[in-house]
Order: C-alpha cells, then sequence, then structure tokens
C-alpha cells in the first residue's frame, strides 16, 4: 500500500513538474537524488563524472517530464533507468575511447573513488532498498553476480563472461533466470 | 499474448536493461524487434518489464549525499517545450523571450512544413530563417533567428519513433552534437522549441533515440539540415 501511495504521489509530482512547478521537481529531486547518485559513482567510480550523470538525468526530467510515460512503471525506475543507461553508455564511450588511443592513461573507472564516502543512512527510499536488497538475496549466487557484475560494475555480457570464466551463453542464462527472478520478487513495488 | 517465438528477444532484453550489451548486441536486438513489429504486444511487455525491474536495483545501494545546490542549477535551465508539453507556469525571464521569439516564427516554419521547396518565406522578418530537414518520411523545418537563442522545430506526418523512443534533436558544431531535447509527434505532428543559438551550428539532426535522451547521439541520423 505504502507503494502504491508513494507512486501515485510520484506520478503526480511528475504532472506538476509538466506545469514548471520547482517544487515538484524539488521533492523528486531529494526522494531519488541520493540513490541516483550512489548508481552513478558505484557504475562510474568517479564521484564528479557520477554527479554530472545525475545532473543530466534529472535535467531531462525537468526540460521533457513528458517523456515519462505512466504506463511504463514507476517515477523511480524511469528515473534510475535513465540514470543506469547514462552511467553505462559513458563506460562504453570510455571504454571506446581507450581501445581506439590504446595508451595506458588511466580510464574512467581507475581512479576508484570510493562512492559510500559520503553515504547518508536513513534519508532516501528505505523501503525500496530493503525490498530490492531482499529480492537479490533471493537469488542463487551465480545468477546475482551476473546481476551484480553487468548492473553495478557496467560490465558488457562478454566481460562477465571473461571475468567469471563462465561459458557466454551461461552468462546470458543467469542473466535471464535473474531478470525473471528479480521481476517476480519486485512486481509490487513497480507502482 | 503472441504465437510468435520471443526467446532471443526476451534474452537480449534482459541483459540490455542490465546494460550488458555490446553495441553490436544492441543492433541485433533491435533488428530482432524490427522483425516483429512496433505493434508486438510482447515485446513492448518485455522490455517495460524488465527496464522497471533493472532501474529498481539500483536501490540495493547505500544512497550517497547529493549537493543541493544541483537543484539550484538544473532548475536555471529553461525549459524546452513540446506541443504537447508543459504549461506557461513560473517560466523564468529568458524563457518567456523564447517563447515569444518562437510564437513570431512558428508561423514560418509551419508554412516551410507546408511548402518544403521555400526557402524564403513571404512574410518573413528581416532576421528570421527557415530550413528544411532532408531525409524521413513527413516534413521537419526549423525557425531561428541568426545570433539569438531560440529555435522552432516543427514536423508534420512524421512516423512514430517506436516503442519506447522518441526523436531526439541534435544541434552539431564540427564534430561535437548537443542535444536540443527530445520530442515525440502526435498523430504525426511535432512542435519543439529549444533555447540554443543553433546558428552558431553546421547541421541539425534528427534521431531516434530511448526516452532517456542520451547525451550522445547512438543512432544514425533520420532527419538533417545544414545552417547557411
Amino acid at each position: 500500500m505504502a507503494d502504491d501511495l508513494s507512486g501515485a504521489r510520484d506520478r503526480q509530482l511528475v504532472r506538476r513538474i509538466g506545469g514548471g512547478d520547482e517544487e515538484a521537481f524539488r521533492s523528486l529531486f531529494a526522494a531519488y537524488g541520493p540513490s541516483a547518485l550512489a548508481l552513478a559513482a558505484r557504475v562510474l567510480r568517479q564521484r564528479h563524472l557520477a554527479e554530472e550523470i545525475v545532473q543530466e538525468a534529472f535535467l531531462s526530467l525537468w526540460l521533457t517530464p513528458e517523456l515519462y510515460d505512466e504506463r511504463r512503471g514507476s517515477v523511480k525506475a524511469w528515473l534510475m533507468t535513465m540514470v543506469h543507461h547514462r552511467a553505462v553508455d559513458a563506460v562504453r564511450r570510455e571504454e571506446a575511447h581507450r581501445r581506439r588511443s590504446d595508451d595506458a592513461v588511466a580510464g574512467l573507472r581507475e581512479e576508484d573513488d570510493d562512492p559510500t564516502d559520503d553515504v547518508v543512512e536513513g534519508v532516501a527510499a528505505p523501503a525500496e532498498r530493503a525490498a530490492v536488497l531482499e529480492a537479490l538475496g533471493s537469488l542463487p549466487p551465480e545468477q546475482r553476480e551476473v546481476l551484480e557484475l553487468m548492473y553495478f560494475d557496467g560490465l558488457s555480457q562478454t566481460q562477465v563472461a571473461e571475468k567469471t570464466g563462465a561459458p557466454l551463453g551461461t552468462v546470458k542464462s543467469r542473466a535471464l533466470l535473474g531478470m525473471r527472478r528479480m521481476r517476480a520478487e519486485l512486481t509490487g513495488l513497480d507502482r | 499474448m503472441s504465437d510468435r517465438d520471443h526467446s532471443v528477444i526476451e534474452e537480449l532484453l534482459a541483459v540490455h536493461a542490465l546494460g550488458g550489451l555490446e553495441p553490436d548486441e544492441e543492433a541485433e536486438l533491435r533488428r530482432a524487434m524490427a522483425e516483429h513489429g512496433p505493434d508486438c504486444a510482447e515485446c513492448r511487455r518485455l522490455e517495460e518489464d524488465f527496464e522497471a525491474t533493472a532501474g529498481l536495483l539500483g536501490f540495493a545501494l547505500d544512497p550517497v549525499a547529493v549537493d543541493p545546490a544541483m537543484a539550484d542549477r538544473i532548475l536555471a535551465r529553461p525549459r524546452v517545450a513540446t506541443a504537447s508539453g508543459a504549461g506557461p507556469e513560473r517560466r523564468g525571464r529568458r524563457w518567456a523571450a523564447v517563447a515569444v521569439a518562437a510564437a513570431v516564427i512558428v508561423v514560418l516554419a509551419t508554412v516551410a512544413v507546408l511548402r518544403p521547396q521555400t526557402q524564403t518565406v513571404a512574410g518573413a522578418t528581416l532576421t528570421s530563417r527557415v530550413v528544411v530537414f532532408q531525409g524521413g518520411s513527413g516534413q521537419v523545418a526549423m525557425a531561428y533567428s541568426p545570433g539569438e537563442p531560440g529555435a522552432l522545430i516543427v514536423g508534420k506526418e512524421l512516423p512514430p519513433p517506436g516503442a519506447g523512443r522518441t526523436y531526439e534533436i541534435w544541434a552539431i558544431t564540427g564534430t561535437t552534437p548537443v542535444s536540443a531535447g527530445c520530442a515525440s509527434p502526435t498523430d504525426g505532428r511535432l512542435a519543439a522549441v529549444t533555447d540554443l543559438d543553433v546558428s552558431t551550428s553546421d547541421v541539425m539532426a534528427i534521431t531516434v533515440e530511448r526516452t532517456d535522451c542520451p547525451a550522445a547521439p547512438t543512432t544514425q541520423p533520420v532527419y538533417t539540415a545544414t545552417i547557411a
């Protein structure tokens, strides 16, 4: 029920942002900005780049809120998806650049800022965090490992196969099974 | 539920949602979905479900404090409006100026769309210019005033960008694209306003992108226009 209420509140906030309501924007930013920054910082391993990504994503919310489609899931999942896609895109671009330049310059993810330096406890989305941790904990370890390497470490499935030593087909299967199970576990949260 | 086999698409979509596909695998996914067509309900359901699930995974992490000034910086940016987009509340003075300029030139761009061969539009002010985009189906034109922020892009008879996709407009200078915003057509008609000074760009381009409006183009342009 709490998820229903927060989901409805978020959708209402997005509608208000469509009307230029700055307070509505600040409410969503306060609710999900900290989780968004944690995600971007985890994927990118660089705080300042993570902040750029989060700013881009929330700027997109402010400039074009009509891109949120209520039929496609919750506002919070949409926001986090924007952040994740952008962070992964940045990682891929950097990897491509490094392959082209074929140099040994330290890349995006090698500075390895510790994103947990400024952890804020008990501020943002505690119910979501508990539910997702429980769902991840219910996965078989090999499925959880694949999901975490791809989603949180920004590795491609090919890189996951290389890192774990598992055949690519096995990695694909584990990703699919893991995502099916997560989808079933989190259905109530995505409103 | 469709009778078609969705196993390949489902597997690719699951990894796509996790960010685990390489560019060639992303292309494979797009090809597979294109074969099923834009009206494949099962494809859309799978994509939406996996995207929504992946979007929640990030909440597993401990939240990190965000600089409160970031919200101020974002709110300082003027809005990009679409035909079906935001209302007029609480806009900055700069945005208001852009909107007024857009209102003045909207007729010019509309005329250009209706008469795509016309480069000099009767009634145009001395400072207004209109360019017509090439490529793709339907018609797209942009009106702007050189040296001033603000441009209006209008189109008609445009095809839908597809489920989970939007058109993204780019101002390209040299090889550097800058997003001028995202917009989707309604009944084939599109209208978008940007606050960029497009006259400093070499080329304008429109691509089909994800609805999160990536910071750099991920697909080839569907429409392009050269800035004189």
